[in-house]
């Protein structure tokens, strides 16, 4: 009997274990500095936030550090910043985190557990005033998602089309791509920002994934195309990718750029825009280009070539091209820093999976 | 509750089978006369094994084997969670690096590689050996880490037996389980079958979602059923048949990872039938059998919120012939064959696929006095490509006394691409390379008290070293499209010590206490798409293991405690400290009451696991639940016939 008490004394003193944590606090929302976003491995709960401050000095797991080695969830799909708020879409946690911008500390998690689950798939923010954002979520169904951002909760659901990703605004109207997330669309919805009621739909292309608004107000789509994977290891486009511009006075494509034809093997992926909305990079395979606003033709030479991109992002702030790396969703990965011209500057490891850097206005 | 009812009725309708094991019996002995070692036994017989005697299996038996392998036996199971997935390895290698051969047949998957071990049940097999240094001129592809024998060896008596159990654990978890053991000394019948559902919906602290709240596991209902069937038939002196069977059905729901807000409307399910008849025949100075086998493995996976709706049918065909001559001076020489067809029909295929290969083997045993010399051979025959000799050595050494006995051996390693690797669309890569390497390992028992009826006292360490070129990892190769690519060199090394200590005061009184520890240094020699990540630790391989336990027995009642220690793992390549999962400790304790009569025993035993109410991860993310409790009942009737 008292071998057995012995024993049970020294079981329970190995099983203690002292607690490791770091928790230095940042201020993150200096002008110019940026927050990347790192997917994470899907299904492991890694995804997390780097900033990266305007001299190029990263502080990875920002998140963590804030809260108490809390971890923000799996597969992290974007960061958006309104007002001293920060969105955070946790795609595969199924929820959104709210968090102070300056450190990151979290305010509020917003979950819809019921029927309708609308954050079932949540993938980008838009803040439409300091206390109201948009939330796009669905991977077949889709829909934008009302946030109340005194209250932190979803005040309203807005129907739109298929998989709906990326949105910008200009004016009143807020325009949603709907990638087809699953399935397959080629459509950008249109809301009214004030009555959140979509008023229109435009078509723009096949899976349209990205898009930016320019110097000149309008929004330029990345149209990815479908692909058709059934003679891998042969890929074939079977619609075109394409760049397609909307006139946000009249809401039309009124220009449209061919990246990659029908039957091509080549994909696109990235879509940023620089030089204060009159550069627009994008990607094309391993290639990056970069393309006036105004310009009537494609590039012929891209200002980047030899390395597969995961997210493409330019500074406002510097005008640097940044180009983000994921060699796999295992290890770290990285922000490789170019200049405007494409000359590279340097490449910081940031955490696993980056997809997007946003800088700090 | 109509479930409750009827593991009720099952309990006492049918009569038991399964008897109170006696303590510390290994597993059933081999009468040697007639049965012939098969060759995966025979040549990896004087290697440092561990073999789960019918003791721990029936303690650790409510669920599936993995409990009993992960508590008895270097193997580390990596846990999907109560009910899920359960994947093996073994010294640090991947989980498509270690193989299960039920009767000599490989079941681990065709498409993933690795062995769902959650879908074997512990009647599945009367014995479970663990070889460590398997070696590919004896084993085949496959077992870097080394190999999981399950076996099921007939006993030829008069007599019949009867047995049930029941199990009741936490979160509405029943096992029904009956057998039938029959037989003469000319022909044995054994039947073993198991009912179970399992609720699953056990409470955790979900540390991955803010402050850490105490929530339910939900969606993870799990109902399954198997049976195991064998016949064994001798024909005059000399010539014995086997035929058995292996089918098993299991349902079950995938709940959300941890730190998830959304339902789960995930669900898998398996059907696996096995088969195989073997005929040997023993002439006088050599021996030979054939053995055919049939692995049948359904698996649907279904996701209702993303559309996927993926079955899986695979078949495999596996055939060995084996013939062995015993020469003058102690000299035997085996020769055999191998053939195997694999088939899989895979939507993401699609096409049919169809894959033949063969081998040849040679094997080689020499005693001098107290030294055995044993060398292997394999040719493996791909129409896919060639793969060099494989080689296998070991020289062991015993001394008359029992005091020592030693052994250093090498063995060539080699692992076929899985179908995934090979066929997946988009992404698979015909044109992967098998994954090889080598293990060099040494052993050493040590014995150092007189063999005594009443205390024994046995030391064992194996140290080990194995390399593996061309590791199979599946990477990006252009945005957000993965293929498999021979990328990775890894190294692994390190030790395996244990202690037993056994005291036997009479008849009924018996104390017994093992340790274990293992300590295991793997890492990443050379990683091609990412240099950085050189001399890195594996994710989710610890370093350090204790596997500890002790049993008291008495007339009237068993009492044990079991002790799991798993060191700190990283879970990614880079070995990022935020991300990695904490040591952690589980005790258990069990107490059983026991019975005996004339033609019968009883059973009523209790066990708490997870005592301390540790909070773990077995794999990151997945929810593994706190303290929780097994009522076992057993009848067991037994007769000899006359």
């Amino acid at each position: 009997m008292k071998f057995t008490v012995v024993m049970l004394v020294c079981l329970s003193v190995l099983s203690c274990k002292k607690e490791e944590s770091d928790n230095t606090l940042g201020t993150y929302a200096e002008t110019g500095a940026a927050i990347v976003v790192n997917e994470g491995n899907y299904g492991s709960s890694n995804g997390s936030v780097s900033y990266i401050d305007r001299n190029g000095v990263v502080s990875n797991y920002i998140y963590e550090n804030a809260n108490a080695g809390s971890s923000l969830g799996d597969v992290l799909q974007s960061y958006t910043k309104v007002g001293n708020k920060g969105i955070i879409c946790v795609n595969n946690s199924f929820k959104i985190e709210i968090v102070d911008a300056r450190t990151f500390k979290r305010i509020a998690t917003i979950v819809d557990t019921t029927a309708t689950q609308n954050t079932s798939y949540v993938r980008y923010a838009l803040g439409i005033t300091e206390t109201k954002a948009y939330v796009t979520n669905g991977n077949y169904a889709g829909e934008v998602e009302v946030i109340d951002l005194n209250t932190n909760t979803i005040i309203k659901s807005i129907n739109v089309g298929k998989g709906p990703e990326q949105m910008a605004m200009n004016g009143n109207n807020v325009y949603v791509c709907n990638s087809g997330g699953f399935d397959v669309d080629s459509t950008v919805s249109i809301i009214n920002a004030s009555t959140d009621l979509v008023t229109s739909t435009i078509n723009v292309g096949d899976i349209p994934t990205k898009l930016v608004k320019d110097a000149q107000n309008n929004i330029w789509v990345l149209c990815a195309g479908q692909s058709d994977y059934s003679n891998w290891p042969t890929i074939n486009k079977l619609s075109p990718a394409q760049l397609v511009r909307i006139n946000t006075a009249t809401n039309t494509v009124d220009k449209r750029f061919t990246l990659i034809d029908a039957g091509s093997a080549s994909y696109v992926v990235n879509l940023a825009i620089g030089d204060n909305g009159r550069t627009i990079y994008y990607s094309v395979s391993n290639r990056i280009y970069s393309l006036d606003i105004t310009a009537g033709s494609l590039p012929a030479t891209p200002i980047i070539s030899g390395r597969d991109f995961y997210g493409l992002a330019a500074s406002p702030y510097n005008n640097q091209i940044w180009g983000l790396q994921a060699p796999n969703f295992t290890s770290s990965g990285y922000v490789f820093r170019y200049t405007a011209n494409g000359t590279l500057i340097d490449s910081i490891q940031v955490g696993i999976g980056p997809n997007n850097a946003i800088f700090n206005k | 509750m109509k479930k409750l009812k009827l593991h009720f009725i099952l309990l006492f309708v049918f009569v038991q089978i399964e008897f109170a094991s006696p303590i510390f019996a290994d597993t059933i002995p081999i009468p040697e006369v007639l049965i012939q070692s098969s060759r995966e036994n025979f040549y990896s017989a004087s290697n440092y094994n561990y073999k789960i005697d019918s003791f721990q299996l029936h303690y650790y038996g409510q669920n599936s084997i993995a409990d009993a392998l992960q508590n008895f036996t270097p193997v580390q199971i990596n846990s999907y969670g109560v009910g899920g997935i359960a994947t093996i390895s073994l010294r640090g290698t991947a989980d498509d690096q270690t193989s299960v051969f039920w009767n000599g047949m490989r079941i681990n998957s065709l498409t993933l590689g690795t062995m769902d071990i959650s879908l074997i049940p512990v009647n599945a097999a009367t014995s479970i050996q663990i070889v460590t240094d398997a070696s590919s001129a004896v084993l085949g592809s496959g077992n870097f880490g080394g190999a999981v024998l399950l076996n099921n060896t007939p006993v030829f008596n008069k007599k019949i037996e009867v047995g049930i159990r029941q199990d009741f654990s936490s979160f509405k978890n029943f096992r029904t389980n009956l057998s039938v053991n029959v037989g003469n000394e000319k022909i044995q019948f054994s039947s073993s079958s198991f009912y179970q559902t399992m609720k699953n919906n056990f409470p955790f602290y979900d540390k991955y979602k803010f402050d850490h709240p105490l929530v339910l596991n939900e969606n993870n209902e799990t109902k399954q059923w198997a049976t195991v069937n064998q016949l064994n038939v001798k024909f005059k002196k000399n010539q014995l048949l086997d035929i058995g069977n292996f089918t098993l059905q299991k349902n079950h729901n995938i709940p959300a990872n941890m730190g998830s807000y959304g339902k789960s409307n995930k669900f898998q399910d398996d059907f696996s039938s096995k088969s195989f008849v073997k005929y040997q025949k023993i002439f006088t100075q050599s021996q030979f059998y054939i053995r055919s086998g049939y692995v049948y493995d359904y698996m649907l996976y279904h996701d209702s919120i993303n559309k996927i709706y993926a079955p899986y049918y695979t078949h495999q065909s596996q055939n060995s012939a084996n013939y062995r001559h015993f020469f003058k001076h102690q000299i035997v020489l085996d020769a055999g064959m191998d053939y195997n067809v694999e088939i899989a029909k895979v939507e993401e295929y699609k096409n049919k696929i169809i894959r033949h290969r063969g081998a040849a083997f040679a094997g080689a045993k020499y005693t001098l006095k107290n030294i055995v010399f044993n060398a292997s051979v394999r040719q493996e025959i791909l129409k896919a490509g060639y793969i060099r000799p494989q080689f296998g050595l070991n020289i062991s050494f015993n001394d008359k006394k029992g005091f020592v006995s030693t052994s250093i051996s090498y063995a060539d390693k080699f692992r076929l691409a899985d179908f995934n690797d090979l066929y997946w669309q988009p992404g698979g890569n015909k044109n992967l390379k098998p994954e090889n390497g080598f293990t060099v390992e040494y052993n050493l028992i040590l014995k150092p008290i007189k063999k005594s009826a009443r205390y024994q006292l046995i030391i064992s360490n194996a140290v080990y070293y194995s390399i593996i070129n061309n590791n199979i990892v599946w990477s990006p190769i252009v945005s957000g499209l993965y293929s498999p690519q021979n990328i990775k060199k890894t190294r692994h090394y390190g030790l395996e010590s244990k202690i037993e200590n056994t005291i036997l005061w009479n008849k009924t009184n018996a104390f017994k206490f093992s340790i274990n520890y293992n300590y295991n240094h793997s890492t990443i020699v050379n990683d091609e798409t990412n240099r950085s990540l050189n001399g890195n630790f594996i994710r989710y391989k610890p370093q350090h293991t204790i596997k500890s336990y002790f049993i008291f027995e008495d007339k009237y009642f068993n009492i044990g405690l079991n002790y799991l220690y798993v060191g700190q793992r990283f879970t990614d390549d880079e070995n990022i400290k935020v991300f990695q999962l904490k040591p952690y400790s589980l005790v258990d304790l069990f107490i059983a009451f026991k019975g005996n009569f004339k033609k019968a025993n009883a059973e009523f035993g209790f066990k708490i696991n997870n005592l301390f109410n540790t909070k773990y991860e077995s794999l990151r993310s997945y929810a593994q639940p706190l303290r929780n409790y097994n009522i076992t009942l057993l009848i067991n009737c037994k007769s000899k016939l006359k």
